[in-house]
């Protein structure tokens, strides 16, 4: 009777783990995303709400409590009562243009030619990929050095060409510390978007090309007719990306101008972080977050939208 | 067909013809495109292995005069900079770990899986990429004060695992999705459960995307700056606040220039040895959306 029973207990016990592992085996791939979902709810969601709920209140800081305003933290950004805000805005979105363009533009140019049947093509893209490894501050850092006005050695090499007639203290001139800004983003950036747009280029196949060269097309015919409209969906991608890239950069604006000289590369992301830990206006900082949130996600809806209607166009 | 080949053959030709002007132009220009690229480091090395004055000297020197490894032991023994090595290892090491077991299980999930709303939690999961990582600052600070975690290296892995996981999904998701349905039959009619087919037939398929994706997680977290700078205050330095923090205290170029060839290493080290992989991970998961 003993053994019997015990018997049963086992089958039961058994069974108990056979369904856990049947369940298991059933609800595995929704047992696999789970970790995911958990990690990315808990990290997105909670900071969220928090950074909207702070926007909402202002420290005071002798009294020690956080006191209700309202909407005053964005009425005091978008009204202009805080003149920076457009103008920091203003260098943002000069910055974001001016990045994006001239990078993407570059980029196409740079894949291009790689795809154009040439020599050593695995070396190039090797090396072409090294500014995207190092560390965003130690590119700033090596440009700074290279450009330092008693002894960079860019500088030297400028003033020896000939294009300087002294060495140039780039970075107390507004026009100088932009452009060099806007180089050390592209030359950072861009490897990854070369990488991008050179995939899609191979796509393009052979006998469209012999068929554009038997009609005689030229080589910028050939390149506006065929190269760009196959690459298209390369360069849309490459276009969202950047964008959003340049748009909350603030490691090159922090480590190679600190927004300087005096404020006339400061952009949001700096102003935010200036703003917030600074200053500890955390409140005024966490509104001017959402703002910039909302411009993300207003810019990537927009984005899907014009790809959309051209998909259905 | 003669004809067809005849064009075939005159297109191969006309397209062979070498052109030799542009052909000049297009290897100039990608030459110095490529100086460009790597002056800036190899800049920084040499300056590195240069003794104190003459790094200050103008004209500058192309070759090392007396060639010293001085900023480098000075970095790593009279300066806290080895710790700051050690800190990012460790970070870099547990976020490749935490964010590849998750990104790959999450993947494959989402990849094989469609429940109601399953193309919404995709789209969630890579909109979370989009958020400015400046917005997350003010709340990260005050959560991470809240749990006693600021200034301690496990806020810093959460953080970062956080940022590089919505990528890992996506280009594992494209992966997962590349493998043909056959190959999942063919495992469960020999028996094997869903774990073990996952484990032991479409891991070793997806092992190019899963380098790319612990790459990527890795120089990312070795590189990340922003919340290094204001979730650490002294002990969990990593190395990017520790040269800013030379950069800002002393401005000792030698010092920088080591500590910063330091911090360049693994990037090196991971081009030489996965540049294939992290080439075919970003394209096979770009491609496909």
């Amino acid at each position: 009777m003993a053994t019997v029973h015990t018997g049963a207990a086992a089958i039961e016990k058994q069974s108990f783990f056979t369904r856990l592992n049947a369940s298991f085996d059933k609800y595995f791939e929704a047992i696999s995303v789970f970790p995911t979902i958990f990690i990315i709810l808990l990290v997105i969601l909670v900071p969220t709400i928090l950074v909207v709920y702070q926007g909402f209140y202002t420290k005071d800081i002798i009294l020690r409590i956080m006191k209700f305003v309202g909407m005053g933290n964005y009425v005091r950004a978008l009204s202009g009562v805080d003149v920076d805000f457009y103008r920091y805005l203003g260098h943002t979105m000069l910055y974001v243009v001016l990045a994006t363009t001239v990078g993407l533009a570059l980029c196409i140019l740079i894949a291009v030619l790689l795809n154009s049947r040439i020599k050593f093509r695995g070396v190039f893209v090797a090396c072409f990929l090294l500014p995207w490894m190092v560390p965003p501050v130690t590119a700033a850092i090596m440009w700074k050095w290279m450009l330092n006005d008693s002894y960079g050695v860019l500088n030297y090499l400028l003033v020896v060409t000939g294009f300087l007639d002294r060495m140039f203290p780039f970075f107390s001139h507004s026009l100088s510390a932009w452009i060099w800004l806007i180089w050390v983003d592209i030359w950072y950036n861009s490897p990854f978007f070369i990488i991008i747009l050179f995939a899609g280029l191979q796509r393009i196949p052979d006998d469209i090309i012999d068929a554009a060269t038997i009609d005689g097309a030229g080589r910028w015919h050939f390149f506006t007719h065929v190269t760009i409209p196959y690459i298209k969906p390369e360069i849309q991608i490459c276009l969202i990306l950047r964008t959003i890239f340049v748009l909350r950069n603030f490691d090159f604006v922090y480590v190679f101008t600190r927004g300087g000289p005096v404020d006339s590369t400061e952009v949001l992301a700096t102003y935010i972080y200036k703003v917030s830990m600074h200053f500890l206006k955390q409140g005024y900082g966490s509104a001017m977050s959402v703002i910039m949130l909302v411009m993300c996600a207003l810019f990537t809806v927009f984005y899907l939208l014009t790809v959309k209607a051209e998909v259905e166009a | 067909m003669d004809s067809i080949d005849n064009t075939a053959a005159a297109a191969k030709q006309m397209r062979k013809k070498p052109i030799k002007k542009q052909r000049v132009f297009l290897y100039a220009f990608l030459i110095f495109y490529l100086i460009l690229s790597l002056f800036p480091v190899l800049w920084m090395g040499i300056t590195s292995f240069k003794e104190h004055q003459e790094i200050y000297t103008v004209p500058p020197t192309w070759v090392p005069e007396k060639p010293t490894l001085r900023n480098y032991v000075e970095s790593l023994r009279d300066r806290p900079f080895g710790v700051y090595v050690v800190n990012s290892l460790y970070v870099a090491l547990s976020v490749v770990a935490l964010s590849v077991v998750c990104g790959v299980l999450g993947g494959y999930g989402l990849a094989r899986f469609s429940f109601r709303g399953s193309r919404a939690v995709f789209g969630a999961i890579l909109s979370s990429r989009l958020v400015p990582p400046i917005a997350l600052v003010v709340p990260f600070n005050l959560i991470m004060i809240k749990f006693g975690l600021i200034d301690r290296l496990e806020s810093l892995i959460v953080t970062y695992a956080f940022f590089i996981l919505p990528f890992i999904v996506w280009v594992m998701k494209g992966f997962f999705e590349a493998i043909p349905q056959d190959l999942y039959d063919a495992a469960r009619v020999d028996g094997a459960s869903k774990f073990k087919t996952f484990l032991f037939v479409l891991l070793p398929i997806t092992r190019p995307g899963i380098f790319a994706g612990a790459i990527l997680a890795f120089l990312s977290s070795w590189n990340e700056f922003l919340f290094a700078l204001t979730l650490t205050r002294k002990n969990a330095m990593t190395v990017p606040i520790g040269i800013v923090r030379y950069f800002d205290e002393y401005i000792d170029w030698g010092l920088i220039a080591g500590s910063t060839v330091i911090a360049i290493i693994p990037a090196i080290v991971f081009i030489l040895f996965f540049q294939r992989y992290i080439v075919s991970g970003i394209t096979a998961g770009a491609v496909k959306s």
